[in-house]
């Protein structure tokens, strides 16, 4: 492995970008452990490289690893769904119901989506890529993330509540 | 009017980002990256010592997919680049290996010999901790591929001998790990080494994957510090730019980095 410094910047950068790339991990597989699982196999796999990604660009390198391996469980079936174990707090107030409900259902949408609208609407919409910087992460053509991006907003208009019921301002978190 | 679909994207980028909860990171999630590191590593020893029987000639049996035209040229010293990454420390790039580099100290020799396309013999390089000198191929030896830059290891010597290659889907497979080869060797018994290790290291790389073969060498004498810093060094290896290694025009010694 690489020396105490490479460590350290990979260390930094976890710590800078871990939450992010959880967020990332999270909607890809709907379920919070299975993110978990995938952040740390990524990380695993990339610790050995960090001394060539560290000065390009590791968050783009992590991001594009997180989704090529998720794709990669997805074919090989070593993964399979579960249901999302996390159960709203008795004592939550009414906004916290809602974000929790916003948070089921953005699960249970996102995992009815096939693995590869999956990626895109993670990229596209979370992450902010372009089409082009999604067709590259992706490897596909940029008619393919276009259409792609069209079928998933399709089938998560019919699934997301804020979507089909008249914009997401009601589920705002409280600050 | 808004267009309906740039505004279900919008809606779509709200929800992503207001639902999507916060997860709490394990504390020890570092650890145990770390953890799930030794394991592929010890999950891999297996395929490792695999690769290193089918090795165990050294080049001899290299798969087809390793055997790439390459022009027939001198041996050549690799390039040292100007890129120091520690003190002390000089990156050497073997431009007929798909530019593998590996960080050097002083202490290290190298050299590379080019493939030889009649003779089916690919390019290797070499690294010591003794004085290498070139050779031509054939050079006298039973197969081509047990020629040596070293007529005899010295006491307490390494012997690395490198071999690089296009192999479909090699990328992140293998460990550069040295794993002890249990087998006979004559490449390694020829120059005098009691012992030998055998790592192995996939790289993603355009247009094909590469596989890099690194096959040690050692002396009964060889100490274990030696060893150590070898595999340190071994762990830091990795294929150059992809377009500075095989661009024409470039000479043989190949690009500066």
């Amino acid at each position: 492995m690489g020396s105490g410094a490479d460590h350290g910047d990979f260390e930094a950068f976890v710590a800078a970008r871990g939450p992010r790339l959880l967020k990332v991990a999270w909607l890809l597989t709907g379920d919070a452990h299975l993110a978990e699982d995938l952040l740390q196999t990524v990380l695993a796999k990339i610790w050995p490289k960090w001394h060539k990604i560290a000065d390009s660009h590791p968050e783009a390198y992590v991001r594009k690893a997180l989704v090529h391996t998720h794709a990669s469980w997805w074919r090989r079936r070593w993964r399979g769904e579960v249901p999302h174990g996390e159960l709203p707090d008795a004592t939550a107030s009414g906004d916290r119901y809602a974000s929790v409900d916003l948070e089921q259902s953005l699960a249970d949408a996102v995992r009815a989506l096939p693995v590869r609208q999956r990626a895109v609407v993670v990229l596209r919409y979370f992450e902010d890529l372009s089409v082009e910087e999604t067709a590259a992460t992706l490897g596909c053509a940029e008619g393919t993330v276009k259409s792609q991006a069209s079928k998933a907003l399709h089938t998560l208009r019919e699934r997301l509540p804020p979507l089909t019921e008249g914009g997401c301002d009601r589920y705002a978190r409280s600050a | 009017m808004r267009d309906p679909l740039e505004a279900a994207e919008d809606e779509l980028r709200l929800v992503l980002e207001r639902a999507t909860p916060e997860l709490a990171a394990p504390g020890e999630r570092l650890g145990q990256v770390r953890a799930r590191i030794v394991r592929r590593r010890r999950r891999r020893t297996g395929a490792a010592v695999l690769v290193a029987a089918v090795l165990a000639g050294v080049g001899t049996v290299l798969p087809q997919t390793l055997r790439e035209n390459r022009p027939e040229a001198p041996p050549a010293a690799p390039t040292p680049a100007p890129l120091p990454t520690r003190e002390k420390e000089r990156e050497v790039r073997f431009d007929g290996l798909h530019g593998f580099t590996i960080p050097l100290t002083k202490s290290w020799h190298t050299l590379e010999v080019p493939a030889v396309d009649k003779l089916g013999a690919v390019a290797m390089g070499y690294i010591g901790t003794q004085k290498l000198s070139p050779f031509e191929r054939p050079c006298g030896a039973k197969l081509v591929d047990q020629c040596a830059p070293v007529d005899k290891l010295g006491s307490g010597d390494v012997l690395v001998t490198v071999s690089v290659g296009a192999l479909p889907d090699a990328g992140g497979w293998g460990s550069p790990t040295m794993n002890p080869v249990d087998i006979r060797n004559e490449f390694c018994e020829r120059i005098g080494g009691s012992e030998m290790f055998v790592a192995n290291a996939g790289f993603d790389a355009e247009p094909s994957d590469l596989l890099a073969v690194m096959s040690v060498c050692v002396d009964k004498a060889t100490s274990a510090k030696t060893l150590d810093d070898l595999q340190e060094l071994l762990y830091r290896a990795h294929p150059g730019e992809k377009n500075s290694a095989t661009a024409p025009g470039k000479q043989t010694g190949g690009t500066r980095r």
